[in-house]
């Protein structure tokens, strides 16, 4: 219980401190500052790439600075002219991919115009992408860097002249040097060198000598000037036949609480590690997810609330609107036939009525023929006439009818059949429909 | 297996995952509480409309009933099909002798719960007023055709249907 409570307030504590991670001599540093650094923890990076353990469950989930050892990270230079950024990117990406065994290489790259082209810095070694896999994947950091930036930076902030021509600059400390090489505000290769106190001077000088050779082999220029800082109080007198300047008045060079082994990064204080100037590589896949982050951030708070909702909704609808039950099926639908076939039967026409009515109407017409069905009516008959008073006696005939039914369709006069039986008398046939 | 794994372990997609997932569980609540709402007002509605047809059962069941009692005169109940078609044949003779027609003839055919009867008949014309008057006053009888030859003593020929229920 108590292991557990103080977890969490580790944790809790961790959370609102920035956590930078920084990997040197094949181990990994997880520090905070606080009064100087101080050590939250570290593991061996054998460790973390072989064991099968959890090594997450005590770790900070968020890193805002790694840094690797400064010869992880290699450059590259590509005459490429486009100024496009994202066909840049896309060339990049393309370009490491094929030259580099770990497919991740794509999201660790940044570059910078440099002359006709850009310079590309990325991470070269094996074993970042080894960690990469097994432990730095499931934590989120964003930068990445090295000491030799991290100084650049420092040193462009209190040494104006340092991006002009060729320069170097050498970190002294008791047990090792420190030395950065830049060409025109590149940097060109940084060293660490281990030295004994009993030769220290002419071990340093020699190391250095071995540098500025390298430096002029690859530049074709000499170092100009030597910027020299040191830990301890009392300069050490160095000839290297170069123009040296002492830079302790402007860089203070004692770490404010000095852990074993972070070396020269043990020297940062919280200017270095925010300045904005910082160079570093970004992890691009992290761009992706900050791109994302307020989206999904968004989608997530209103997805709950929406969840939340629906779940208030749904227990309040099983509470308080419980199923009706099951519904009587009432067959109102066989009162409803029984009911309509009744009245069809109760309005039917009467046939006798019909026939009543048929020879009332017409009158001195004698009627012959009579069919009578429930949608038509035929009548055939004989009428005493003259050729020019027939059609007035048959119209009067069917006004008569149509008066009693008026909802049958008379024929027109055209349509009725008429022959002649002798002069006088003629039969006729007509058909009256029902609407 | 270990491809979910890995996607969970991928913080992006995992993130991603459980967007999806509370939308998709967002996503069946709703549907399931708007059909529920659905089947309820469904429900509801039935229930409302049965308790309006009840009542109005209750309140105009004696009406209905004397429809329905009237309504099965339209049926004559019988217990043999055979005796039903002579008990019509009889009646005609009798309703025909009665108005002075005089029958030459009564077909039957079978039907759907009816038998359709055609008589021919002759006589005069005021007698088969009245013989048509007769044969409509009786409600399981229905007349469907009258075909009337008018001329000299008059041929008829006179088709009805009759409506039964055998019990």
């Amino acid at each position: 219980m108590l292991s557990i409570s103080k977890r969490l307030i580790k944790k809790s504590f961790v959370k609102k401190k920035n956590v930078f991670c920084l990997i040197r001599n094949d181990e990994v540093f997880f520090l905070y500052r606080e009064k100087g650094w101080n050590l939250f923890k570290r593991i061996k990076i054998a460790d973390a790439i072989d064991s099968e353990e959890n090594l997450l469950k005590d770790l900070p989930k968020e890193i805002s600075l790694l840094v690797v050892p400064d010869y992880w990270i290699g450059s590259s230079f590509y005459p490429i002219r486009s100024k496009k950024r994202s066909i840049v990117l896309s060339f990049i990406s393309r370009k490491l991919t094929a030259d580099f065994d770990f497919p991740e290489v794509k999201d660790f790259f940044e570059y910078i115009p440099y002359e006709n082209g850009i310079l590309v810095f990325f991470l070269q070694d094996e074993n970042f992408y080894l960690l990469y896999k097994k432990l730095l994947s499931h934590l989120s950091f964003y930068k990445i860097t090295c000491p030799a930036f991290l100084w650049q930076t420092k040193l462009r902030r209190n040494i104006k002249d340092i991006d002009k021509g060729g320069k170097a600059f050498i970190h002294l400390t008791p047990r090792y040097a420190y030395a950065c090489f830049f060409s025109e505000g590149s940097l060109l290769f940084s060293r660490e060198i281990d030295l004994e106190p009993e030769n220290y001077l002419e071990q340093l000088s020699y190391e250095i000598l071995q540098s500025l050779r390298l430096f002029s082999q690859k530049t074709k220029k000499d170092i100009e000037k030597i910027y020299l800082l040191s830990s301890e109080k009392e300069h050490p007198s160095l000839s290297l036949g170069i123009k040296t300047e002492w830079i302790s008045k402007y860089i203070r060079s004692i770490p404010s609480e000095c852990i074993e082994d972070l070396g020269t990064f043990a020297f940062m204080d919280e200017k270095d590690l925010s300045d904005t100037k910082l160079f570093y590589i970004p992890y691009r896949k992290e761009i992706t997810f900050k791109e994302w982050e307020t989206f999904q951030k968004i989608g997530l708070i209103t997805g709950i609330i929406f969840l939340v909702l629906m779940t208030s909704e749904f227990f309040f609808l099983k509470k308080n609107f419980p199923e009706p039950g099951l519904v009587k099926d009432i067959k109102i639908q066989s009162y409803i036939n029984e009911i309509d076939e009744f009245l069809k039967n109760r309005n039917r026409e009467s046939f006798q009525k019909l026939l009543v009515n048929i020879l009332n109407s017409s009158g001195d017409i004698y009627i012959k023929r009579l069919i009578i069905e429930p949608e038509r009516i035929g009548i055939g008959g004989e009428i005493d006439s003259d050729v020019e008073n027939l059609r007035k006696r048959i119209k009067g005939f069917l006004e008569k009818l149509s008066m009693s039914y008026p909802n049958i369709i008379l024929p027109d006069f055209g349509e009725i059949k008429i022959e002649k039986k002798e002069k006088g008398r003629y039969e006729f046939y007509f058909e009256l429909i029902k609407r | 297996m270990s491809s979910i794994l890995s996607l969970l372990k991928d913080r992006y997609k995992r993130n991603w995952c459980i967007l999806v997932l509370i939308w998709i569980f967002g996503a069946i609540l709703f549907y399931l509480n708007v059909r529920k709402i659905d089947r309820y007002i469904e429900k509801r509605r039935i229930k409302e409309e049965n308790e309006y047809i009840e009542n109005f059962l209750k309140n105009h069941m004696r009406k209905i009933k004397q429809i329905m009692e009237k309504k099965e005169k339209l049926y004559d109940r019988i217990s043999n099909l055979n005796l039903g078609i002579i008990k019509v044949e009889e009646y005609v003779e009798d309703i025909a002798k009665k108005e002075g027609i005089k029958v030459k003839g009564i077909r039957h055919e079978k039907g759907n719960g009816k038998i359709f009867f055609e008589i021919s008949c002759s006589g005069d014309v005021s007698d088969l007023i009245g013989f048509i008057y007769e044969l409509e006053s009786i409600w399981y009888f229905r007349i469907l055709r009258l075909d009337l030859d008018l001329t000299d003593n008059g041929k008829y020929k006179i088709t009805f249907s009759y409506n039964y229920r055998i019990i």
